[in-house]
């Protein structure tokens, strides 16, 4: 074939499209590596944004975002939303009146009867903004002056997957970016060693064998690779195929790196797909990551008191505490977008005995994340989310038995909290009826929540927005309102 | 009247004294050198400034007479006006009868100074007091609270202040009436309160305001500043609502004409500043911060210090961009002397971290000019004495001082004294020591037939790994474990977890026994469903977890298991343990009772050794459980074990009457 020929077919139209610059990704790569390099603009100010969209749209309260997922669905009647008249209609079958036909999972559409239950752990209020917590979550009560729980946030999607999935990328299909990604795209990283978004995962000993997690939730979608979560792991290798091979020393890896570049130059010279650049500067950023990486999962070098706050388990890699204090490092290197997942949350059968270990993993390091974050003085640019991806049924799943019950999905209430990044400390937003089953005051949806912590950043979420195959996609999709009565 | 008329006059006729008596100083002088050129002009300045004083002392008490002026007030003018006038005539004598007598020096700098200081306290009757003050520099504007809106103090006041006090003060009462505190206002004037509450269309204040502008009665008066409408209406809201001086609220509860008149009063939240220029953005980065945008469309910037060391180049980018940075980070930084003046210098600054950086007590106060909003001096040297001139600063809203050197003792008391929140990092039940995890083992046997070594995971720094082999609970005096522990018998091992600070861990306890019959010879009598078979799995010293679907567990639905071995002298054993699991979940259930049979070549078999499991309590979670019994196997050759399934699962089960499941990982003789 003719090579000139090759070469434009090679060229395709997105590529084309890419380099004129319609493309915002590929200048919010020029952000990342240089950020004056290739702006033209006539004001220093105006070098400074990002792409042709100016970020920030606000005055941004948050800087970074630390998001404690939840994963599995945490009971928000045992652990947040208090409902007494459970306790005392116990057993009895949960009315059609307030079901309203509401979809179930097929692990509980086949029930004959679904007997409300309460919890049969107690709940008290705590602090001067009266928050109601249960037992299961002492040291969360305890600083319950500083959270904004939302008591009304509901979802459509009914299994783990496609909610989790919806709450990272705003769509129950996967393939959308994902939360950290936008961010990453957006409003670029504030650290040229480490990357804008780092996931860490660890296991619930409620369930230590509950629903796996996907790297894909953490996947950068149709933006450029380089706004993709890099997965931090417990144990001698935090990031894999970091570590130079044996034998290789560092100065080898970088003889070997300048000349790999060079090559990639010369292909992206000639095919013009601007992966090639993408791809050499992650190579650039493993590099750097070598010696950045060591340096802050060195937790070892943290004070015994750091250790005491967060709670024995802490002191154990891998565990959701030691990853709290890997979050609270990573936020000092101002990382943009740092996700924890916790696992196990999914208590269909033993939820009592199970939610109580779940509860153990978090509730200390959670809280202890949040003061530690305050005493620093990072809470106040730094938002903290702790939620699930859906909440529980308020009937049993199975049989109910003095001591034990268990709970399926429930997509249309569950209760999350936040704290700091500008989010009103000390205060209850939502409410759900009697049963807790329906919400009956300020709903927030999955949306409203992406936008409202969109806004914390100082960004429209209807601005933040990337052109793909002939339409431009938002993570908010084409919904989303800012909440502003949780905004301080 | 007339008399009052003629009063008016009084501030004309002051100033003839004052300037004929310098005048007359002047003439002194040049007297001194040539006395009798000057010594008529001398005289004549003094006569005229007499008759001058004395006729605006005159005047001055018809003014006084007429009213409208705070007796306290005008008292040391009045006073020195006639102190002056009484001097200038003891002048002139004096002047007439001995010309420069020795007291006529001491005596004419007095009078001239009287004189001044009649005039100085004059000018604060009609400029007000303020006017003489020394220009101080302008407060940063306070931080405004969108959620709590003080109508009166934060927009009324403001107005009253602009448009009304001037005649209407402490010292100026015009029409009897003050607007310059609350109080005053309260008290009315000549015809009465200025509003009446709740009621704007009846208040004087508004139907003054809104009369024709020719009008006697309307305020302020022709040629003065007068109200804008938005003033007027925001007035009427506040007279609506009561009149209050104290109430707040939020921004949104206000109507929205009424907002906006009240957004005229408030600071603005960034002032106007020039563009940031290309070059201070360049200096900026090649000094090493890292330079973001605080917001879309306007020149303020974030600034974070990446670099090692504050040089000149340091000092200087941050001169060049002095209005824009909005945030500046210099985290962990050796800060030298002349960067605090330069700080001064970022009037714009909202935000500065100088946490762990080597500022002093000293330094603090050049922060207080600063319209800083959050300042963190973590991890600093600062005093207790040291942040109190910052108690004061009018915008700050969060002042972290945790591991500083201000002691606990001190921080209750620095909070009462400030609405800022302080943040020293004490947070109750965060602190207490806590229980350390048990210790966890990097192997998972504890079946074995000739020698086992185990060890354990330890990565925390500080953690001392105790243990006892003889079943007793580990204390602090119990055998340190470093190495491998080698196991040669059936034992209990027993770890605990120590560290300096922390509690000692639950202990840890596992059983390791030491299988005298290895099983290889085997006649299953009964069979395992399909999807958890392999009957070697019994006897391959293989544990198997929770997860019944891991691959060790054999598994028998609604049956039993019942297999028979052969049984050599060399072999004889004094146990046999099945190992179990339970799991309401998976329809798992522990069996009802484990029973060893025996015979040798000549007998049938007879039971030897039986256990029969009765739970305590209905279970509610996956465990696994050994079943022991003791056996005496001298002089049988054949074993014989059943393990019996319960058969239907209990009434307490979600799926009670279906066929129970019995699960089997390992059995062991030993």
């Amino acid at each position: 074939m003719d090579p000139l020929h090759q070469h434009f077919l090679n060229q395709n139209r997105r590529h084309f499209l890419q380099k004129l610059g319609l493309g915002v990704g590929g200048l919010a790569l020029g952000n990342l590596l240089d950020p004056f390099g290739n702006s033209s603009g006539s004001s220093a100010a105006s070098l400074l944004q990002s792409g042709p969209v100016p970020f920030p749209n606000f005055a941004p309260k948050a800087k970074r975002v630390i998001y404690l997922f939840q994963s599995g669905g945490p009971s928000q009647l045992d652990l947040f939303d208090y409902k007494p008249l459970l306790n005392k209609m116990r057993g009895q079958d949960l009315p059609d009146s307030i079901r309203k036909g509401q979809r179930l999972t097929g692990m509980t559409s086949g029930q004959e009867s679904f007997p409300l239950t309460g919890s049969i752990y107690d709940f008290k209020q705590h602090g001067e903004s009266r928050a109601w917590v249960s037992e299961l979550m002492p040291y969360t009560a305890k600083i319950a002056d500083e959270l904004c729980f939302v008591k009304s946030m509901y979802t459509e999607a009914i299994n783990h997957d496609p909610a989790i999935t919806f709450f990272q990328t705003g769509s129950q299909q996967s393939g959308r970016p994902s939360f950290g990604s936008w961010m990453s795209y957006g409003l670029g990283s504030l650290n040229d060693n480490l990357p804008a978004f780092i996931v860490m995962l660890s296991r619930g000993s409620g369930r230590p064998n509950g629903q796996p997690l996907y790297s894909r939730l953490w996947g950068n979608g149709f933006l450029s690779s380089l706004h993709q979560g890099v997965q931090f792991r417990a144990g001698k290798d935090p990031v894999l195929y970091l570590k130079n091979p044996d034998g290789v020393s560092r100065k080898e890896r970088r003889e070997m790196l300048d000349y790999l570049a060079a090559m990639n130059d010369e292909q992206e010279k000639i095919f013009g797909d601007p992966e090639v650049a993408n791809r050499i500067a992650q190579y650039e950023m493993a590099y750097r990551m070598q010696t950045s990486v060591t340096d802050v999962m060195n937790i070892e070098e943290e004070p015994d008191h750091v250790f005491q706050m967060y709670g024995p388990d802490a002191l154990t890699p891998g565990t959701f505490a030691a990853n709290c204090i890997l979050a609270r490092r990573l936020a000092e290197r101002d990382v943009r977008f740092i996700q924890l997942y916790h696992m196990g949350w999914d208590q269909h059968d033993n939820l009592p005995t199970q939610i109580a270990k779940q509860a153990k993993d978090v509730d200390q390091a959670s809280a202890a994340l949040i003061m530690d974050l305050k005493q620093r003085g990072l809470l106040e640019d730094t938002l903290v989310v702790w939620g699930g991806e859906f909440g529980r049924t308020n009937y049993s799943q199975g049989t109910l038995t003095d001591v034990n019950y268990g709970r399926d999905h429930h997509p249309r209430s569950f209760t999350m909290f936040m704290a700091g990044g500008g989010i009103k400390p000390g205060m209850t937003y939502g409410e759900t009826d009697e049963f807790g089953y329906n919400i009956v005051k300020d709903p927030m949806h999955v949306h409203d929540l992406q936008a409202t912590l969109l806004h914390q950043l100082g960004v429209d979420h209807t601005k933040l927005t990337y052109k793909y195959q002939g339409r431009r996609f938002r993570l908010t999709d084409v919904s989303g309102n800012v909440m502003h009565s949780i905004l301080s | 009247m007339w008399l009052d008329y003629i009063g008016k006059f009084h501030p004309v006729v002051v100033h003839l004294p004052i300037g004929a008596l310098l005048f007359t100083l002047l003439m002194v002088l040049l007297a001194l050198k040539q006395y009798t050129t000057y010594s008529k002009a001398i005289k004549l300045g003094l006569v005229f400034s007499f008759f001058g004083a004395l006729v605006s002392s005159s005047l001055g008490y018809v003014l006084y007479r007429s009213g409208g002026y705070e007796a306290t007030a005008v008292q040391s003018h009045l006073i020195l006006g006639w102190v002056s006038t009484a001097s200038l005539a003891v002048l002139w004598y004096l002047f007439e009868r001995v010309a420069f007598h020795r007291v006529f020096f001491p005596l004419f700098m007095m009078s001239t100074l009287a004189i001044g200081l009649t005039g100085h306290f004059g000018g604060q009757l009609t400029h007000g007091e303020e006017y003489f003050a020394l220009p101080t520099p302008a407060p940063p504007p306070a931080r405004v609270n969108l959620d709590s809106i003080q109508l009166y103090s934060q927009a009324v006041a403001q107005i009253f202040d602009k448009k009304c006090v001037s005649c209407h003060n402490f010292s100026k009462r015009k029409g009897g009436l003050a607007l310059h505190q609350p109080q005053a206002m309260l008290e009315g004037g000549e015809r009465g309160l200025p509003f009446e509450m709740n009621n704007a269309a009846e208040s004087r204040i508004i139907t003054y305001a809104q009369l024709p502008i020719e009008d006697d009665l309307h305020m302020p008066p022709q040629g003065r500043p007068q109200l804008t409408s938005s003033e007027i209406q925001l007035l009427s809201y506040w007279i609506d609502q009561g009149a209050t001086f104290d109430t707040s609220a939020p921004m949104e509860t206000f109507p929205e004409e009424v907002q906006t008149a009240i957004t005229q009063f408030l600071p603005k939240e960034l002032p106007d500043v020039g563009p940031l220029k290309i070059s201070a953005l360049e200096a900026l980065q090649a000094a090493q911060f890292r330079v973001s945008s605080h917001l879309a469309d306007t020149p303020f910037i974030q600034a974070k210090f990446e670099g090692k060391k504050i040089d000149p180049s340091v000092l200087n980018a941050l001169d060049a961009a002095a209005e824009q940075i909005v945030v500046l980070e210099l985290p962990k930084m050796e800060l030298p002397q002349n960067f605090w003046p330069q700080l001064k210098k970022l009037t714009n600054l909202q935000k500065l971290r100088l946490d762990g950086t080597n500022i002093q007590d000293a330094q603090l106060t050049d922060l207080t000019e600063l319209p800083l909003r959050s300042l963190n001096l973590v991890g600093t040297p600062i005093t207790a004495a040291g942040i109190s001139p910052l108690l004061q600063h009018p915008t700050l809203e969060f002042l972290y001082a945790w591991d500083t050197k201000i002691e606990t003792a001190a921080q209750e008391k620095l909070q009462e004294q400030t609405p800022i929140k302080l943040v020293f990092g004490v947070f109750e039940g965060f602190a207490a020591p806590q229980q350390l995890k048990p210790p966890q083992l990097t192997t998972e046997k504890t079946l074995f037939d000739k020698l086992l070594s185990v060890d354990f995971y330890n990565k925390v720094k500080g953690n001392v790994i105790r243990y006892t082999l003889d079943g007793t609970t580990p204390d602090s005096t119990s055998a340190v474990y470093e190495n491998s522990i080698p196991i040669a018998k059936s034992l209990t091992l027993k770890a605990r977890s120590f560290k300096q600070g922390w509690l000692p861990s639950e202990v840890f306890t596992e059983d390791y026994f030491k299988v005298r019959k290895k099983v290889e010879n085997y006649t299953m009598l009964t069979r395992p469903s399909n999807r958890y078979s392999g009957v070697h799995k019994l006897f391959d010293f293989e544990e198997g977890t929770l997860n019944f679907a891991d691959g060790k567990w054999l598994g028998f639905s609604g049956n039993d298991l019942v297999f028979t071995t052969k049984i050599s002298k060399q072999e004889a054993v004094n146990n046999v343990t099945v190992s179990c699991m339970e799991s309401i979940g998976g329809w798992i259930i522990y069996p009802k009772r484990f029973s060893v049979y025996a015979r040798n070549a000549s007998t049938d078999f007879k039971r030897i050794a039986k256990y029969d499991y009765r739970p305590e309590k209905i279970p509610t979670e996956n465990t696994k459980k050994s079943f022991t019994v003791a056996v005496d196997t001298e002089g049988f050759t054949e074993l014989k074990v059943v393990v019996e399934n319960i058969g239907k699962l209990p009434s307490w089960h979600p799926a009670a009457g279906e066929d129970a499941w019995l699960f089997v990982d390992e059995v062991l003789f030993w």
